[in-house]
């Protein structure tokens, strides 16, 4: 539907240059648009310094055309390549400082390497300083000069390429890991899913798209100079964003048509327009939170899909539990101590499970029971001690890794992505095994199947009933098979008849030759199903036995109850 | 009664945490609400003090007053305070500012001789009054949040986990200060992990399990009762 719009746009406006120049400036910002909406609304990313890329694309293509001698029909796509792979490139640098900050810090050193990249523009001398680079060369193959009404085409071709681009990278594997990473990104990872790898990609991603955005700027309008791809540009592209859509190709692509028609024909109402900017994104921000594209869309019933997504799927065998790679321990905890600042929560804890077994790690609040289960799955840096998980030495490795080993993890506060639903949770846990999306569907479905929870594929994780909301979370972590499950408080806030469901999932999986280790409350569950507890008080394991013998300890009975001296 | 909670049911978003719970406290008593984690203590006073705790159905009636339709504010205003896990004091803040903040609700031509009263029962807040929260010791900062407390001038106090991260001889300094409270008519009602020892000083206790009441009755009984071990580590309660 879009692309019948352009084309009926291009075809009504071939007679008016002012009409065809305003709808190129939509297909170039449009272009950036779609690179910084999948970074902010699929990533959930932000960027104040989309200028900067766009920046170095356009004075790519400026400096090289105006020094290079070289045939016309190569000369600038060799160009605009140069161009785009300096923001590719710039684009990893920032995803790399992008992983140690977060929300307005994050947005504020994205602001600095924008207005980096200005200051650059404007000092560097072979780039003309203040005064920019000036006659910039349209693009010319054979006898086709691409400048006034062509351009247009040449741009929307462009825009139109990278929009396809994005849908496809969306609609698959990336577009999966994407959506998790946005929903919870530390779930994500330890689902098996590199989140660091993946937002990286992303911001590398939207900088190559901005740089391409500014390349194809600076032939079509001639020259580049340092203001004009300065902090108002970013800002711009970021109101083009949230105007249209965030984190939806056709969004971005209405919030730069609209941005970019208002930014040619409004051009008497210089000063005005960036107030009028700011009241429409205020309106935008409160009115449409989705934006005009969230407004066109929430009228488009979504029921076949979700009819779609409930199509039978026959369940699939289950596949033999593997057993890790060799016959070591599934789990070695070695005198593992976690500080933060003054307060040790592990202190010096060492214990070795065995395979196809079920433990219980029991004690107290603030005992350093969820500590020492972050530290077994990667979550954090030991401040002492080894972890190895089946001879392999995990200490150190990021959650995905140990994920990758064939480890899952339940949270104490079943982290599930809410905005997706529960099909798509538990296609996410099986994002390492499964490479295709209809490999995912399946296994998605037969691992629903296998909890009785085909019922609730549809339903957004957020709308689930808490008891619901354990389950899924539980559907998630075993989605890929592991052999090796950290569950921590299942029973949380279950009912009895919940819990006795959980209790026989729980031994189910055991039965399966799953080593289970369980951090719970529920002293009744506990016992009736461990072969072993151990008993943290203040960071330190100060009981280990069968259940039996773990009740009738005195330092665990002083532990839970107090002494009355 | 001066407080009385009636099938209470409470939760929050879509987890339900109490499921029915009915509890008394008369004027001048201490009651315990002891149990094991998870077991509805803190939301159940998080729910009689209309903090975030979302109210299902049930009624808390105090001293007359509905709570259950009342806001946090006017709950302190008739003299139901809650000193909450972890103190929440403002840490930056001075001794002498965390006290005055405690009689927002009051008249202010008492708080200068309110503030007098609670330094001469808590000696060592006068010896730091200018100094800020956050440079006070575990056992000084519980002292100053129940001060700050009892500058609403309270009719009930209800704690939260006291005796939390305090040497052991510091519980016994802050069960005797409670235990002075009492005997000049403050009714208390104190949820804590310590079980035996809360035992020992309170007239009467219920143990919660699960979000509902398990085991009510005066603290020796329980105190013997081998029951309230089976609900903290799991095994046959009859």
């Amino acid at each position: 539907m879009f692309a019948a719009i352009v084309i009926a746009f291009g075809i009504a406006a071939a007679g008016n240059p002012s009409i065809a120049q305003a709808g190129t400036y939509a297909a170039i910002y449009g272009i950036a648009a779609m690179g910084l909406s999948l970074l902010m609304g699929n990533v959930n990313q932000i960027s104040i310094g989309q200028a900067g890329f766009f920046g170095l694309g356009a004075y790519a293509v400026a400096y090289a055309t105006t020094t290079w001698t070289l045939p016309g029909w190569l000369l600038w796509p060799l160009a605009a390549a140069l161009g785009v792979a300096a923001a590719a490139l710039a684009g990893i640098a920032v995803g790399f400082i992008a992983l140690r900050f977060r929300g307005h810090f994050l947005a504020v050193a994205t602001l600095a390497f924008g207005l980096i990249c200005v200051g650059v523009f404007h000092e560097a001398a072979p780039l003309g300083g203040a005064i920019g680079i000036q006659d910039v060369p349209y693009p010319q193959f054979g006898a086709l000069t691409i400048s006034g009404y062509p351009a247009y085409w040449f741009a929307w071709a462009f825009a139109g390429l990278v929009a396809l681009a994005s849908i496809n990278l969306l609609r698959g594997r990336t577009g999966r890991a994407f959506e998790a990473i946005r929903n919870d990104e530390l779930a994500a990872d330890v689902l098996g899913i590199p989140t660091r790898r993946y937002k990286i990609l992303a911001f590398t991603y939207a900088g190559a798209l901005a740089g391409l955005a500014g390349a194809i700027y600076a032939s079509f309008l001639g020259i580049v100079v340092p203001d004009a791809v300065g902090v108002p540009l970013s800002i711009t592209l970021l109101l083009m964003v949230v105007l249209g859509g965030n984190g939806s190709v056709s969004g971005a692509l209405i919030g730069a048509a609209i941005l970019g028609v208002i930014d040619i024909s409004g051009h008497q109402f210089e000063n005005s327009r960036e107030v009028a900017y700011g009241v429409l994104v205020i309106v935008v921000v409160i009115v449409a939170p989705g934006g005009l594209f969230g407004l066109l869309r929430s009228r488009v019933a979504r029921a076949p899909a979700a009819a779609a997504e409930r199509a039978p799927v026959p369940a699939r065998p289950r596949p033999p539990v593997p057993t890790g790679h060799n016959d070591a321990a599934p789990l070695a905890v070695t005198c593992v101590t976690k500080r933060f600042g003054g307060l040790v929560a592990v202190n010096d804890v060492s214990f070795t499970l065995e395979r196809g077994t079920l433990t219980s790690l029991i004690g107290p609040n603030g005992a350093g029971k969820t500590t020492l289960f972050n530290a077994i799955s990667g979550v954090g840096a030991l401040t002492a001690g080894r972890i190895v998980i089946a001879g392999t030495d995990v200490t150190g490795l990021q959650p995905h890794r140990i994920a990758a080993l064939g480890v899952g993890r339940t949270f104490q506060n079943a982290r599930l992505f809410g905005e997706m639903t529960v099909l798509e949770n538990v296609m996410a846990g099986s994002f390492r095994l499964e490479r295709t999306t209809r490999g995912a569907t399946e296994r998605a479905h037969a691992t629903l199947a296998r909890l009785g929870l085909e019922h609730l594929a549809g339903t957004l994780a957020r709308d689930l009933a808490f008891g619901d909301r354990r389950r899924v979370e539980l559907a998630r972590a075993i989605a890929a098979d592991p052999w090796m499950l950290l569950v921590d408080e299942p029973a949380a806030g279950l009912n009895a008849s919940e819990r006795a469901t959980l209790q026989r999932d729980l031994l189910a999986l055991r039965d399966d030759g799953v080593t289970l280790l369980l951090i719970e409350h529920d002293m009744r569950l506990v016992m009736a199903i461990s072969q072993r507890v151990l008993v943290l008080k203040f960071g330190a394991l100060i009981a280990d036995g069968p259940p039996d013998a773990v009740r009738d300890d005195p330092a665990v009975i002083a532990a839970y109850l107090g002494t009355s001296v | 009664m001066l407080l009385d909670v009636r099938d209470l049911h409470a939760g929050y978003g879509a987890l339900d945490v109490l499921r029915g719970v009915t509890l008394a406290v008369d004027r001048g008593e201490m009651v315990a609400v002891l149990g094991p984690n998870g077991a509805g203590k803190s939301t159940l006073l998080r729910a009689i003090s209309r903090l975030d705790a979302a109210i299902r159905s049930g009624t808390i009636v105090f001293d007359g007053h509905d709570l259950v339709r009342a806001s946090t504010v006017a709950g302190v205003r008739w003299g139901c305070l809650h000193v909450p896990e972890g103190r929440q004091l403002f840490s930056e803040l001075s001794v002498d500012d965390n006290l005055r903040l405690g009689a927002y609700t009051v008249d202010r031509r008492t708080i200068d001789a309110d503030v007098t009263a609670v330094y001469a029962r808590f000696p060592a807040l006068a010896e730091r009054k200018a100094q800020t929260a956050f440079a006070l010791s575990g056992g000084e900062q519980q002292m100053l949040a129940i001060g700050r407390a009892l500058m609403a001038r309270p009719k009930l106090l209800m704690l939260d986990e006291p005796s939390t991260g305090l040497a052991p001889q510091i519980v016994a300094q802050i069960f005797a200060i409670l235990a002075d409270l009492k005997r000049n008519g403050t009714a208390l009602l104190i949820v804590e992990q310590n079980a035996y020892l809360t035992l020992q000083h309170a007239d009467r206790a219920y143990v919660l399990e699960g979000g509902t009441i398990a085991l009510a009755g005066t603290a020796a009984d329980l105190a013997a009762d081998p029951r309230v071990r089976a609900i903290y580590l799991g095994g046959s309660v009859t």
